[in-house]
């Protein structure tokens, strides 16, 4: 079956998760795993403002999901858990962590077997990055919440890495002041810079990228 | 059907690209060269570079500047041709006389149409919506009746190239970056060895490794 993924920086940014239900060409309920693990460390519990956004605007269109972590399962959890499910959606929050508590549940085949069937993967901003092959280089390295990180394989979905938030005053100091440096080398996966008002969407190896301002 | 292959220098991706237009296309080729004709460019190695590898790759081209051209020499000129390669150099330049000839217009008709487009660089930055992000104060200064930065718009993504090659590692991290950071639009940032083949209103991204 075809991979079919939607990619956004911020599903709740206005008019997001409209264009993307409207491009799904149903109005029916989605059944939908909300993957909350990358909000789960202590880093990404200051504001939880832009979270809650971004399950309102879920919720409004349609998708009907529950919470769901992957943390502390095992391989035949998900099975039991997801395979029903029609869609994931992956959050927001600490790429690290996801990545590494998706290792350590076997989450990684899990999701690919997933996608690969022909069911919806949908994400915000981590959740876009890890489709990549890899993590954006300026996420290796020590960080007191994960570690223990050495692996930075990611889900391979995609041919490139998702950057995210590009051009948001929020993050121009972290981006500009070292983040891009960091990834400025030759032998890396191109990347694709999205801004809160575009996303992409991916049907088998083929990319749209999708500006809900010109709609 | 659209049909583009945006590239940051083909030279290093002729072959890959070769392999996927056929034969006929590729024999009624033209090689505009207009973005190199500021004066600017005292080195072009890399042009030659360029020209010969897509000619190993079976391409056959005219070459043509668009600087002083009507519009009507522009169609009845151009209009021949199955594919169309836009080589890189000075992008202010090069949409200057994209302008003023009245070649906008005919280059989006004929992409439509079903003609393949190939860039270079400043070839690949044009078919997007804006150039502006781009700006280097003495290219653009060679582009002095500019009238605004908007490019062919041929895909709403920008293509940003020579991504991590050392000799422009300054500029990307002391200048072009900065002038990059906005919401405008995305870009699609690629190495010298990466491409980007739009079929339609879609695309998906190649890594060749010719030398």
């Amino acid at each position: 079956m075809t991979q079919h993924l939607f990619l956004t920086s911020s599903i709740g940014t206005p008019g997001v998760a409209t264009s993307i239900r409207r491009r799904l060409g149903h109005t029916r309920p989605i059944k939908t795993a909300f993957i909350t693990t990358p909000v789960e460390s202590p880093s990404e519990q200051e504001d939880l403002s832009w979270y809650e956004a971004d399950r309102t605007a879920l919720r409004s269109v349609g998708f009907d999901f529950f919470d769901y972590t992957v943390t502390g399962k095992k391989s035949s959890d998900f099975i039991h858990d997801l395979a029903a499910t029609d869609a994931i959606y992956i959050s927001g929050g600490n790429t690290r962590h996801l990545l590494k508590q998706s290792q350590l549940s076997g989450f990684i085949p899990f999701i690919r077997d997933f996608v690969n069937s022909g069911k919806l993967y949908i994400s915000t901003s981590a959740g876009s990055i890890i489709t990549g092959p890899q993590l954006p280089p300026y996420l290796w390295g020590e960080e007191v919440d994960v570690p223990d990180l050495t692996d930075y394989s990611a889900y391979q979905f995609v041919k490139f890495t998702f950057i995210p938030h590009w051009g948001s005053s929020g993050f121009r100091n972290l981006y500009l002041g070292g983040r891009m440096e960091q990834i400025y080398a030759e032998n890396l996966q191109p990347f694709v810079l999205c801004n809160d008002h575009t996303y992409i969407e991916v049907i088998g190896d083929q990319y749209q990228i999708i500006d809900v301002r010109n709609e | 059907m659209k049909h583009l292959f945006l590239t940051s220098e083909v030279q290093y991706v002729a072959r890959a690209i070769g392999s996927k237009v056929d034969s006929v296309k590729k024999a009624n080729a033209v090689y505009i060269v207009t973005a190199i004709r500021d004066k600017v460019h005292s080195n072009l190695d890399w042009h030659h570079k360029c020209k010969a590898n897509m000619e190993s790759a079976g391409f056959r081209f005219t070459m043509y500047d668009l600087t002083d051209k009507s519009q009507n020499q522009i169609i009845s000129e151009l209009a021949k041709y199955d594919t169309m390669y836009v080589e890189g150099g000075n992008s202010f330049y090069l949409l200057q006389e994209s302008q003023k000839s009245g070649f906008i217009p005919f280059v989006q008709r004929r992409v439509q149409e079903g003609m393949i487009y190939i860039g270079t660089s400043a070839g690949s930055v044009i078919a997007g919506p804006d150039i502006e992000p781009f700006r280097q104060d003495d290219r653009a200064a060679l582009a002095p009746d500019l009238k605004g930065t908007q490019g062919y718009n041929l895909v709403n993504f920008i293509i940003c190239p020579h991504w991590g090659q050392e000799k422009r590692r300054d500029l990307f991290n002391t200048y072009r970056l900065n002038h990059m950071y906005n919401e405008d639009h995305p870009f699609v940032v690629l190495n010298d060895h990466q491409y980007v083949e739009v079929v339609d209103d879609s695309f998906s991204i190649h890594t060749a490794n010719q030398l």
